[in-house]
């Protein structure tokens, strides 16, 4: 990877990771140091990776810090942020807003893998390889976040 | 196959777009046999999450990077090392270069009054072609086979110096051998090889006249810009060879080693 490759890097994946790394650390500044951070270690090891592995090195790379920021800081969830009975009050509750109240309920590594499965499509053999886990392992980490994630839905309609 | 203990997996995969063609139509039988799991199979593709969109990073300008302007080489500590290396064999592939090229200088010191002494056979039965490349086999170095041509101007001028360093030599017997190498010598660089005669073999020990630079030159048929050039480049030629010589005196008995740091990587005996 050159430099015309690594720039193209920043211009193409620069947002995508930022977003990435919001949802896993949950906070803006933490993950705009991910996101800056990433691209150093790109930078770093630009002549190791090729230019069409630069999105799934950055993704790893941000993963790990995104994971590790988590576990420092301890973060509070959304849970304690807003309460659930809030949503209910707005009558219409959005969907999208609910399930991003949902995926704070995950653990960092599970809400890692679903925003890399529903943001980028990644496939589970593309996110084993980023996180570092087997095929069978994505599978059953998505497969308890999935639940979780629906679980809550229905909660939600339930009540309403 | 889709069990009740199992089709929850099948339901996530087929979400996640996950399932083969075989598990797909496994999952679709499963569902038409049992139709309410299709509700609980919508809200698996329910939870899927979008990104936000309006989410963006600000400051990329920051992240990007210019091209450097000059080239930059890193070279490894084992470039270095190669490089130390090929320098040292280069240096002693030069001073046994020297070496291997002292042995063949000295044109007459292998040489004998009595082997270029010709006999009264010799010099009767012996043609003039045959009598010059005997003059002129004296010349070259030990006893290679002389090639079947003329000396060309440049090997006769490095004949000259080469006579010119062997006069200073200490070793008088050989000062016969280098006269009649130098005369015959020019003579063939004249092309006159039928004028080319044989010193008569000696009755009495041989004096043969002590080799004048002046007269050579002056018998050569040049004119004097390049009889004068010729006694310069004479002169520059021996004045190297007596610096080899002088330097092969000093390298002689003297040891060279090459180390790197405090490791010493080898040694050159001379």
């Amino acid at each position: 990877m050159d430099v015309k490759d690594y720039n193209a890097c920043v211009n193409q994946w620069a947002d995508a990771l930022f977003r990435f790394a919001c949802k896993c650390t949950g906070h803006e500044e933490d993950a705009r140091d991910v996101v800056q951070n990433s691209f150093e270690v790109l930078w770093q090891k630009k002549q190791d990776v090729v230019a069409e592995k630069g999105k799934a090195f950055l993704f790893q790379v941000a993963y790990r810090q995104a994971v590790d920021t988590y576990r420092k800081k301890a973060r509070i969830s959304y849970k304690e942020e807003l309460p659930e009975r809030g949503l209910y009050h707005q009558g219409n509750p959005d969907l999208k807003r609910v399930l991003e109240r949902a995926l704070a309920q995950l653990d960092e590594k599970a809400r890692a893998l679903v925003l890399l499965k529903d943001y980028e499509g990644y496939s589970y053999e593309e996110i084993g390889r980023i996180t570092d886990l087997s095929d069978s392992q994505v599978k059953v980490y998505l497969h308890r976040a999935r639940k979780v994630l629906k679980d809550y839905l229905v909660r939600v309609e339930n009540v309403i | 196959m889709v069990t009740w203990e199992n089709y929850e997996e099948y339901l996530v995969m087929q979400a996640d777009g996950e399932l083969d063609a075989a598990g797909r139509e496994a999952l679709e039988s499963f569902l038409q046999a049992h139709p309410e799991v299709r509700d609980e199979l919508a809200l698996y593709e329910t939870v899927r999450l979008s990104p936000d969109e309006s989410l963006v990073y600000g400051d990329k300008r920051a992240l990007l990077k210019e091209a450097p302007k000059g080239m930059i080489v890193h070279l490894g500590p084992w470039f270095r090392y190669g490089a130390v290396a090929g320098l040292a064999l280069l240096v002693a592939f030069g001073v046994m270069k020297w070496q291997g090229t002292d042995d063949r200088t000295p044109i007459a010191k292998e040489s004998t009054p009595h082997e270029i002494t010709p006999t009264a056979k010799d010099s009767t039965t012996t043609t003039p072609r045959q009598k010059e490349e005997l003059l002129v086999r004296e010349d070259a170095p030990e006893a290679q086979p002389l090639p079947d041509r003329r000396l060309t101007p440049r090997k006769a001028r490095t004949a000259i110096g080469i006579v010119k360093e062997t006069r200073q030599m200490e070793a008088l017997p050989q000062r016969i051998v280098v006269a009649a190498t130098e005369l015959n010598v020019q003579r063939a660089i004249t092309k006159v090889p039928s004028e080319v005669s044989l010193p008569t073999p000696p009755n009495t020990p041989m004096t043969a006249p002590e080799p004048n630079r002046e007269d050579l030159l002056a018998w050569l048929p040049v004119d004097e810009d390049r009889k004068q050039g010729l006694s310069l480049l004479s002169d520059a030629i021996s004045e190297r060879v007596e610096k080899v010589k002088e330097l092969r005196n000093n390298i002689r008995n003297t040891d060279i080693s090459v180390s790197l740091g405090k490791k010493e990587l080898f040694t050159v005996r001379f």
